[in-house]
């Protein structure tokens, strides 16, 4: 009898040790910080709004700003916390219209390029996070129909429509932001303005410009209208014409691009309704060539009319090439290559049986990687929505 | 009448109890009991999230107020009275907690004059193992006995599910008419796995030789948070973006009834626990 009351003793000092042991390990998880994962809508109630998000930018203090467009070529702001949730969104002033890609990021405030809705020449807004609202900080008159930026912390690229003389228009801009520093030009011999008027009004196709410099600083890739095509030019660093990969028509050219180095560019290119990834490529910036001949890999569920986003990321102390693209069931999916490889390393998608587009996505301090998009919510209103994705997932996503 | 009534069952039992035939004599006996009932869940919010965001209103859920989320638990009891009116109770069960909330969202078109209004009904369920551990203190001697109860209880989770009911009509109501619903999907990756607290209740408990039967209610008062915060935003079924739907942080309490019956172990019916009251009237 004494022996039996032992053992039914132990059992309950047993289970009162498993009591404290599992409330000790759930009470020593570690503080959940809401920054780093989630997934934010940014609700408007007015039905009749319609956005398209452009580009987004981590802010000084940590939370992030929203470039988008509404209803056609209106401009719209929002600037969140760190959790992604809205503190202030503005509507610029109806003069201010076609924000252009991308907002850029120099000495610790934010700008945009966007074009005066009549005179059509472009300004540069400057935010002021504080005013909650964006001020005008230049304008350049000679500048027409400004359609991207690009900001490589060295010089400031605007690529334009020239509507008199048919051309493709390149300028840099000083560290100031204040003057031209030289242009440059290719022709495209047609007026393509219809084409140009229904990508800023979003009546018709977003055709994907670009300008990027490479790592040398020898060349500027851009895509633009040239010679009666949808073409990647080459620019020398005196922005004079140097080689040209011509698009078929306006049917075929490339989506994105991000100079590697020593010629290697990763890429997706498309031929009509098809989309093409190439992570790893050699261009040559003084040929005189054809998309459809650079080899790509074709991406059947993708769809070619959607933006694509390339980037570097680094995960781990290694580097990768980050590809954002929409799929055809308006999915979102990231691919990530080895850099300087075509191996695909990981790939995810976001989003299931709601309408996501891909718009822009950037690295954000804590390592995690945050994706601005396109949703439409309930079937009905397109709006702006935000996805983090937290390090960890990253690191267990290239393991 | 209500009062009444309760008045009238009050007077009955304290008759019972006081005036009872037999008294029970338990020391060192062991019983094997058998417990099922329903609870009521209350749900204590500690944090809010949505994915909807505004500069002019806080999208946060409303709660459904005590009573409106039943469930329901079971299970096996092991007590042992170290004397007749103090015993040690461990059990083993099973029970099913929840919690529901609806959120609602509407769209004003001015220009073309269309509006779009959404109203959803979330209804949660999470199933627990549930170990209690409890003291029991038997108040009278006698064959028809009240009793308080308390210890901790540790659970569990054995599985977590959630579907959405919708319609178009913003009026808190299900409108039955237009009714949707969501599939039901596993919410278990969402919730955590383990969950402990205190639990406490009171009940009456009837004493033969052969059997003893109790009805009781418990307070749970559950210590940790419910939700996996890990995996909020992971939206593996899809209904973050199409439903604008993630789980706040909570805490789980709840409230149940009980019925019990208990058989006697090691010779408690031969050693016959039940003993005329008149040979033993001091305790």
């Amino acid at each position: 009898m004494k022996k039996f009351k032992i053992v039914r003793f132990s059992a309950f000092q047993l289970l009162f040790a498993l009591a404290i042991g599992l409330g000790l390990t759930a009470c020593k998880k570690e503080e959940y910080k809401p920054e780093e994962s989630f997934i934010k809508v940014y609700n408007d109630s007015n039905g009749n709004r319609n956005y398209f998000p452009l580009s987004i930018q981590q802010t000084s203090d940590k939370g992030f700003l929203m470039l988008s467009a509404y209803n056609g070529w209106n401009i719209h702001l929002i600037k969140t916390d760190i959790a992604g949730d809205l503190l202030w969104e503005y509507d610029l002033p109806s003069k201010y219209v076609n924000a252009v890609p991308n907002l850029i990021q120099r000495n610790g405030s934010l700008y945009f390029v966007c074009m005066d809705e009549v005179g059509l020449f472009t300004y540069i807004m400057k935010v002021d996070e504080n005013g909650k609202s964006a001020q005008e900080f230049q304008q350049f008159q000679q500048i027409k129909y400004p359609l991207y930026v690009f900001d490589n912390q060295n010089a400031v690229y605007i690529q334009n429509y020239e509507r008199s003389s048919y051309k493709t228009g390149i300028h840099e801009l000083n560290d100031a932001m204040d003057q031209v520093l030289q242009s440059g030009s290719v022709d495209i011999n047609t007026d393509v303005e219809d084409k140009i008027v229904d990508h800023i009004n979003y009546t018709g196709r977003r055709f994907p410009f670009f300008v990027h410099v490479t790592p040398e600083k020898d060349y500027i890739v851009m895509s633009g209208f040239n010679n009666y095509s949808f073409s990647t030019l080459f620019m020398d660093a005196n922005l004079d014409f140097s080689g040209v990969y011509n698009g078929s028509g306006y049917d075929g050219g490339l989506n994105a691009i991000l100079p590697l180095g020593a010629n290697q560019y990763a890429l997706a290119r498309f031929s009509f309704s098809n989309l093409y990834f190439n992570p790893n490529t050699t261009l040559n910036p003084t040929a005189v060539d054809i998309t459809e001949s650079i080899p790509a890999q074709g991406k059947a569920e993708l769809d070619a009319n959607s933006p694509v986003l390339i980037k570097n990321i680094r995960i781990k102390e290694t580097d990768y090439v980050a590809y954002l693209a929409t799929t055809k069931s308006n999915q979102l999916l990231l691919s990530l290559y080895a850099k300087g490889s075509t191996e695909l390393v990981a790939s995810k998608y976001f989003g299931q049986s709601v309408p996501l587009k891909a718009c822009d996505f950037l690295m954000t301090d804590d390592g995690g990687l945050i994706l601005l998009s396109r949703v439409t919510v309930m079937s009905s209103f397109n709006r702006c929505a935000t996805i983090k994705v937290k390090r960890e997932e990253l690191e267990t996503l290239v393991d | 009448m209500k009062y009444l009534l309760v008045v009238l069952v009050l007077s009955l039992v304290s008759l019972k109890v006081q005036g009872q035939n037999y008294t029970v004599h338990n020391t060192g006996k062991s019983y094997l009991g058998l417990l099922g009932g329903m609870n009521f869940s209350i749900p204590r919010i500690t944090d809010r999230y949505s994915v909807l965001t505004s500069a002019e209103e806080k999208f946060e859920k409303e709660y459904d107020k005590f009573g409106k989320t039943k469930g329901a638990q079971f299970g096996l009891q092991y007590s042992y009275n170290f004397t007749t009116a103090i015993a040690v109770l461990i059990g083993v069960g099973y029970e099913t907690l929840g919690f529901k909330y609806f959120t609602n969202y509407s769209w004003v078109d001015t220009l073309e004059k269309q509006e779009f209004a959404r109203e959803m009904h979330h209804i949660q369920k999470i199933s627990y193992f549930t170990v209690p551990i409890q003291a029991k203190w038997e108040i009278t001697r006698g064959q028809f006995t009240p009793f308080v109860q308390g210890g901790v209880y540790m659970d569990f989770r054995h599985q977590a599910t959630k579907i959405i009911h919708y319609d178009n009509t913003i009026d808190q109501e299900e409108t039955e008419n237009q009714l949707s619903y969501s599939p039901q999907v596993s919410i278990k990756e969402d919730t955590r796995k383990f969950n402990l607290g205190l639990t406490g209740g009171v009940g009456m408990s009837y004493h033969t030789k052969y059997a003893t039967f109790g009805l009781e209610s418990n307070f749970r008062y559950g210590f940790f948070d419910v939700v996996n915060d890990e995996t909020r935003y992971t939206d593996r079924n899809g209904f973050a973006l199409l439903y604008l739907d993630v789980l706040d942080q909570l805490k789980l309490s709840s409230l149940n009834v009980q019925a019990s019956v208990s058989i006697p172990l090691n010779n408690a019916v031969r050693s016959n626990i039940m003993r005329k009251t008149k040979y033993y009237k001091k305790r």
